[in-house]
């Protein structure tokens, strides 16, 4: 895996990995995120927290570019361009989505092939999951369910597939959206025995989570979305900082649990 | 009062409707027998004046149309039921009444009534199967309909073959032509009042909040404790019935039946005559159905460029206003009477500011 | 055993028609979950185009072909570019019931309607591409068209299966139909995979009105009949199996041959559309259209 490829150098504190700047979504008359900046650096595992309804799905999706959003996402520096969520999966941002989004009718060795879609050069899906395979081996579980159609398993196998599914796409920066919602106890530690896992690797997480409790269980430090806005904490908020705030990684300020 | 500007956008109205709908429930509603009220008095007068001329005619065979109109606005606007088995059903009421009157010297009430009841006997035994398929599948299964239906018709000489049946009765005997013509299109323009009534009175109780559930998440309104089954039956069978009985009005507006009232050209003039007005405003697609009939059988231009002219109209709908031209017209009230509250309420405020609020009591 | 030969060969040539445009409806229902009942209306301009290219302009048979398919694949195009992108791109998913129909129901009125004014109301056919008399091996008969006609059907339901099943883009169109929000977040372009599939299908229905029409005769009236047929053969193939709707709609076509020669030949047609609706009222499982609906 390229994530664990560099691994043993341990996240660079130097480099930022995404680099949101006063993002905002609109629904018509409806303003989701008003205006949402915060920085993680590479290698960093952020989890953004807020009560229900506040703008963090609507903020992760804008930054994936599924929706038109205002701001600027930038990925190691490059600035990903508005409403083109092709360009942000091939600059390495993925992102696992609430509510999984697999696709029923197809099996989940399909499912998890076209998590490689933007990168393979295969013509021939037999080819393409020989590529992917690999990501098997961080979810052994889903061996013996490749051929059965994602739709019938499990709301918790299905979270699995989804997860293989993101890696698959070989992501830099890999955003979770309520990954455990509405899973069982059983499974939601799975996941966050995987998530506690990949925070050893260079890989930088973004994890959009309810329960900070939870959250925190993995996450070096947290933003808190309220009301559409990113707050930052104590130390490092007001509206004259300098935007992005450089030296993320390392700030203690951080939500401590 | 609410601030009526909240009701304008789109998300809050479904909400606001089903309040509204729930609020009178409680209560006697007086839309329906209103409606029922306005059109049979406003049709008579109208067929009246036009006095038997051919625009009569037109506008009854319109009336026709605008009975089935008035069901398929419950059955696709409303519940959105796929279901294209209309012209099918226009074909039951209307080869119904020919055999009855021309074979077993039926007269017009009694065939009109009998034509009803083999309605809702054929539509309970169709639907009853049909409406098991969900979605597609039904869709599916009421299009094969009329593709057999309308072979048969064509083929059959007990249904008069291509030339049809003529001899159909008037509703209502006159002296002449014209007055016979004008007193069924009295008893249409009734009819239509009826079935306008009856379908307001569905859509406003308690069972059109549980059709609209439906119509937005099937598995949402089963777990409401809607019976889906009953529910899709009820809408198929009432759809039908307003269908035979649309086409029981077009044979005897025109004295016979041929199967051109079963053919794919007839349900594709319905579906323009339902989406173009506004398949979820009972108002408009009646409105449309007599001024659709009228501009297709008078207008050269509009008669020889007929599909080009509705596809185009149809696209052009969708694109812009998913709910017709009754949508359009909606939202730019509803802009404007915005506009007016929002005007009143910054005088009022002015006033408030001015007058140290006593004189508030203006901009109500 | 003659008669039911050339019944069978009968049958196999009309069955092609309905499974080739069941096919191409069911490819592109599995990229967006659309229905083109404008594919009859497609095939109708190729066949009339052709015809009317040849006759009256003088122009070569293959370049008229040619001129005719692109010709159709810009109406396509520009369906997509002016229609389908207002509707799907730029709104939250469409609208429900309205965009599985009306869109393409709207495009087929506007072909038939510019048909009508273009070419008139007369039968037209395109000449044979491999022309001749029928072939004959004792009292068996085929004619040369039909043998095109059934070998395109073959050809393209395997084309396109394999192309379903067996590529990765084949995979990726498949999950477009599945989950719009899945596929944009692993790099697929739905819009892309829509508008690709919609101008090949249209070129595919276009290409086979030009081969059929020796057969048959097409007016600007012909679209959609076979439109509507065409749905039923993607119906029973579960709207979304192209390879397995061309072998519907072979089943489809012997039957009705099959109807006509030992039952009635008047109500053939009557009798094989009522065994469907009640196989599909009785078995709607077996078509497998509870998995597109769940």
């Amino acid at each position: 895996m390229a994530a664990a490829a560099a691994a043993a150098e341990g996240p660079d504190p130097g480099s930022v990995a995404l680099e949101v700047a006063s993002v905002s979504v609109n629904y018509g008359q409806f303003v989701a995120v008003e205006s949402a900046t915060f920085s993680v650096g590479a290698g960093e595992c952020v989890a953004v927290i807020g009560p229900n309804g506040h703008g963090k799905s609507s903020m992760v999706t804008a930054v994936a570019g599924l929706v038109r959003r205002g701001g600027t996402v930038r990925v190691f520096g490059t600035a990903l361009p508005v409403g083109d969520p092709r360009a942000a999966v091939r600059a390495g941002l993925v992102l696992v989505p609430e509510r999984r989004h697999l696709y029923p009718q197809l099996t989940t060795r399909d499912n998890i092939m076209l998590g490689s879609y933007s990168h393979t050069r295969r013509v021939w899906a037999r080819q393409a999951w020989a590529e992917v395979a690999g990501v098997l081996d961080m979810f052994p579980e889903l061996a013996p369910l490749l051929d059965q159609k994602a739709g019938t398993l499990s709301g918790g196998q299905q979270q699995m597939v989804a997860l293989a599914r993101g890696m698959a796409a070989r992501p830099k920066i890999l955003m979770l959206d309520e990954p455990c919602l509405g899973l069982a106890e059983v499974v939601t530690h799975r996941v966050y025995d995987w998530l506690g896992a990949m925070t050893a690797t260079d890989m930088t997480i973004v994890l959009v989570e309810e329960n900070p409790v939870h959250a925190l269980r993995v996450c070096h430090r947290a933003v808190r979305m309220y009301r559409g806005l990113v707050e930052q904490p104590a130390g490092e908020a007001g509206p004259d900082g300098p935007g992005p705030d450089g030296p993320g990684p390392d700030g203690p300020g951080a939500v401590s649990a | 009062m609410t601030e009526p500007a909240a009701s304008a956008s789109g998300a809050v109205q479904p909400v606001v409707a089903a309040e509204r709908v729930a609020h009178q429930v409680r209560r006697r509603d007086p839309v329906p027998v209103s409606a029922f009220v306005c059109i049979a008095v406003v049709g008579s007068i109208a067929l009246s004046v036009m006095n038997g001329s051919y625009l009569g005619l037109q506008v009854t065979t319109g009336v026709g149309y605008a009975v089935v109109t008035v069901g398929m606005v419950l059955q696709l606007g409303y519940s959105r039921q796929l279901a294209f088995s209309q012209s099918v059903f226009m074909g039951v009421g209307a080869y119904g009444t020919a055999i009855l009157e021309t074979k077993y010297n039926f007269n017009s009430a009694e065939s009109l009534l009998a034509v009803i009841a083999l309605a809702t006997v054929v539509s309970l035994l169709v639907g009853s199967v049909v409406t098991r398929a969900p979605g597609l599948a039904l869709a599916l299964a009421t299009l094969l309909l009329p593709l057999f239906i309308y072979e048969l018709a064509t083929f059959s000489t007990y249904l008069g073959s291509f030339a049809g049946i003529s001899g159909v009765l008037p509703f209502w005997n006159g002296a002449t032509y014209e007055q016979e013509l004008v007193r069924s299109g009295i008893v249409s323009v009734v009819l239509l009042g009826l079935a306008t009534g009856l379908i307001l009175r569905v859509m406003r109780s308690g069972i059109g909040l549980q059709l609209m559930a439906m119509a937005e998440d099937e598995r949402l309104g089963e777990s409401l404790g809607v019976s889906l089954r009953q529910r899709r039956l009820e809408v198929f069978v009432l759809g039908s019935v307003l269908a035979a009985v649309g086409g029981a009005i077009l044979a005897s507006a025109q004295g016979l039946v041929t199967p051109d009232v079963l053919s794919e050209s007839a349900e594709i003039t319905l579906l323009i005559m339902v989406f173009v007005p506004g398949r979820k405003s009972v108002t408009a697609t009646i409105i449309g159905a007599i001024v659709i009939e009228y501009l297709t059988t008078s207008t050269s231009f509009i008669s020889t460029n007929l599909s080009t002219i509705e596809g185009v109209v149809l696209i052009l709908v969708l694109i812009v206003e998913p709910d017709g031209v009754a949508g359009a017209v909606a939202r730019l009230l509803g802009r404007r009477t915005d506009r007016w509250a929002a005007g009143l309420r910054a005088a009022a405020a002015k006033a408030r500011a001015r007058g140290g609020g006593s004189r508030a009591g203006d901009a109500v | 055993m003659s008669e039911f030969l050339n019944l069978l060969a009968a049958g196999l040539t009309s069955g092609a028609i309905y499974g080739i445009l069941g096919a191409c409806l069911a490819v592109w229902f599995r990229v967006c979950n659309v229905l083109n009942l404008a594919v009859g209306d497609f095939a109708m301009l190729g066949a009339i185009g052709t015809a009317v290219l040849v006759q009256n302009d003088d122009i070569p048979f293959v370049a008229a072909i040619v001129v005719d398919l692109v010709a159709v694949g810009v109406v396509a195009w520009l369906f997509d570019r002016l229609v389908l992108h207002f509707a799907f791109d730029r709104r939250a998913g469409g609208h429900g019931i309205v965009s599985v129909f009306f869109y393409t129901f709207g495009l087929s009125l506007v072909i038939e309607g510019a048909a009508r004014a273009l070419f008139g109301t007369d039968v037209h056919s395109a000449p044979a591409i491999w022309s001749g008399p029928a072939l004959t091996i004792a009292d068996f008969h085929v004619q040369r068209a039909g043998i095109l006609v059934i070998a395109l059907a073959a050809v393209s339901g395997l084309a396109l299966w394999a192309y379903l099943h067996f590529t990765v883009s084949g995979r990726a169109a498949s999950a477009c139909g599945e989950s719009v929000l899945g596929s944009r977040i692993v790099g697929i372009d739905s819009a892309l995979f829509r508008r690709r599939i919609f101008i090949m299908t249209a070129v595919l229905a276009a290409l086979f009105g030009v081969v059929e029409s020796p057969l048959t005769g097409f007016t600007y009236q012909s679209g959609p009949t076979i439109s509507l047929i065409g749905v039923v053969a993607a119906g029973f193939a579960a709207f979304r199996r192209p390879g397995r709707a061309v072998v519907v709609g072979l089943v489809l076509g012997v039957a009705e041959a099959m109807l006509g020669g030992y039952v009635s030949t008047e109500y053939n047609d009557v009798l094989l559309y009522a065994i469907l609706f009640v196989i599909l009222i009785v078995q709607p499982e077996i078509l497998g259209l509870s998995a597109v609906l769940a």
